[in-house]
């Protein structure tokens, strides 16, 4: 038996008692070369929990639903006939999910979840095709709201910032190049539309002057996502984001957990084409949503919805999903503050 | 966004795993410790500036997420650190020192994983993916505690084994190759 590596896996697992801490303090401080050992494990313990995250987000472990067969296989290890008939009836499965999954790869041309460069490419993919010059509106939607963490809770006592304009129903003008034009409906009804001409950034508020700005970001600051470079109003450089800071799987045929993605037929010809769903999970260590779905047209590669899962925004957690809803053509000047306000409003230029 | 802050994102992404897990040891729930991983990434970078490029950035952020530890545990009474002050800055010492090629072989742990039979896989979603100690995993699979502890050290080794070897192959293919 060898005690050190038990006192080990047993830290890890947080088993131990306190004599057994005392002892493993004792073993580290003897040596660099324990402390080595230690380091080793721990790197081991932490890639499991974000392989074991990344295993689950997209779905690749058999959930726990048959524990009872999980259970058999441990509890049998030292009763190896036992073991060989259990081994027997898993083969059989197994050779039963292969068949399905070669049937499966037959049919898709992505095996049903692709690999880590595939699915990077039919990201790149997905980028160009957001910076074609072509209009298209999303209609946002606030699925869900929840408090996030304690710590949030106790900042957000002490915030009295001016409540935000609420993001559900919005509509999202958006144009390749970084031109968007965003509609928020306030509590009482009235439109705040903010935008983005590619020369100016503006914000049109009922009651007050036009303010625009040179700095392109001036007022996008206060959406969800912003803080992370995962902004709701430039699709591009969220995208790009998603490459440096998740694990990225492709899925064919729509949603894997959630609710299938509905595209209005009036939005999208192609609905019936076959579309796939690009799933980003976040890695340990950086912030934002814990999950982004982009589900586009296999062939086009054009975005029919995108939904932002957990999305940090002040003192909640947002799931909110951008929809396609239209594809009409909209003028340059769409994108200008004049198109949303009465020529006789002040202009403030900050 | 500018050239600092750029360059710490950068090294930030290649560190991330080291300063993850010197973190874990620490902080061993594992939703805690993506807090202070994430409050420790955001020090990080608000810290660009003062970023001294000639010396290791592990090291520099090893000591920015010990700095995070120690707020986390103040802010939560009912956590406390396990190890003493000298103990810590050892452990510190020995994660400054893992190289880039540690941190790479682990690349290979998906695959290790992947080839467990789904009985051991389920431990690890249980253990891992659904943060339950061994008696919790146990009650759920009808095995004593004691029992799933020793699974999940004999897997964990055996996945040792599995990544060395396969670090091993990649180096003969890389030799070849060359």
């Amino acid at each position: 038996m060898n005690i050190p590596e038990e006192l080990l896996h047993g830290y890890l697992d947080q088993t131990l008692d306190a004599p057994q801490q005392t002892a493993l303090q004792h073993w580290l401080s003897q040596s660099p070369d324990n402390m080595r050992r230690f380091t080793e494990l721990l790197l081991l313990h932490n890639q499991l929990r974000s392989e074991s995250l990344s295993f689950t987000a997209l779905g690749a472990v058999t959930p726990p639903a048959l524990p009872q067969s999980a259970a058999a296989v441990h509890r049998n290890s030292t009763r190896h006939r036992q073991r060989r008939r259990m081994l027997r009836r898993l083969f059989g499965v197994s050779a039963l999910l292969l068949l399905l999954l070669v049937l499966f790869d037959f049919l898709s041309p992505f095996g049903g979840q692709t690999t880590a460069t595939a699915a990077s490419g039919e990201l790149s993919r997905l980028i160009r095709n957001n910076q074609l010059a072509v209009s298209r509106t999303y209609q946002i939607e606030v699925e869900n709201v929840a408090l996030a963490g304690r710590r949030y809770n106790r900042k957000s006592a002490g915030e009295k910032r001016p409540p935000k304009p609420p993001m559900d129903n919005a509509l999202l003008h958006v144009r390749g190049g970084g031109l968007f034009v965003l509609i928020r409906y306030q509590t009482d009804g009235q439109e705040f539309i903010t935008g983005c001409d590619a020369a100016h950034s503006w914000a049109v508020r009922p009651g007050s002057p036009v303010r625009i700005s040179s700095d392109l970001q001036r007022f996008s600051r206060d959406l969800p996502g912003h803080e992370y470079s995962l902004s709701l109003v430039e699709l591009t450089s969220t995208l790009q984001q998603l490459q440096q800071t998740c694990d990225v799987q492709i899925v064919d045929g729509g949603s894997v957990t959630d609710p299938p993605v509905t595209t209005p037929d009036s939005a999208a010809p192609d609905s019936a084409a076959a579309e796939r769903l690009l799933i980003a999970v976040r890695r340990p260590g950086f912030q934002g949503p814990r999950r982004i779905e982009v589900a586009y047209a296999a062939g086009t590669h054009e975005i029919h919805q995108i939904r932002f899962i957990d999305m940090p925004y002040g003192p909640e957690r947002l799931t909110l999903r951008l929809t396609l809803s239209s594809r009409e053509t909209l003028p340059e000047s769409f994108f200008n503050h004049s198109s949303h306000h009465s020529p006789d409003l002040p202009v403030e230029q900050e | 966004m500018n050239e600092n802050v750029r360059i710490v994102m950068r090294q930030w992404t290649l560190a991330q795993p080291v300063v993850s897990s010197f973190i874990g040891a620490m902080v061993r729930d594992f939703s805690d410790r993506d807090d202070v991983l994430q409050e420790t990434a955001v020090a990080v970078l608000e810290s660009a500036d003062r970023y001294d490029h000639s010396r290791p950035f592990i090291a520099w952020a090893l000591g920015i997420a010990r700095n995070q530890i120690r707020m986390y545990l103040r802010r939560d009474s009912q956590q406390r650190l396990l190890f003493d002050e000298s103990l810590v800055s050892q452990l510190q010492d020995s994660f400054a020192t893992v190289s880039d090629h540690e941190v790479h072989q682990l690349r290979f742990l998906r695959d290790c994983l992947q080839r467990l039979d789904p009985g051991d896989q389920l431990l690890f979603q249980l253990r891992y993916a659904e943060d339950l100690k061994p008696a919790a995993i146990g009650e759920q699979l009808g095995m004593a505690a004691n029992t799933v502890s020793k699974a999940l050290q004999r897997l964990r080794d055996q996945l040792r084994v599995c990544i060395d070897r396969a670090t091993a192959a990649a180096q003969a293919t890389e030799g070849g190759r060359a």
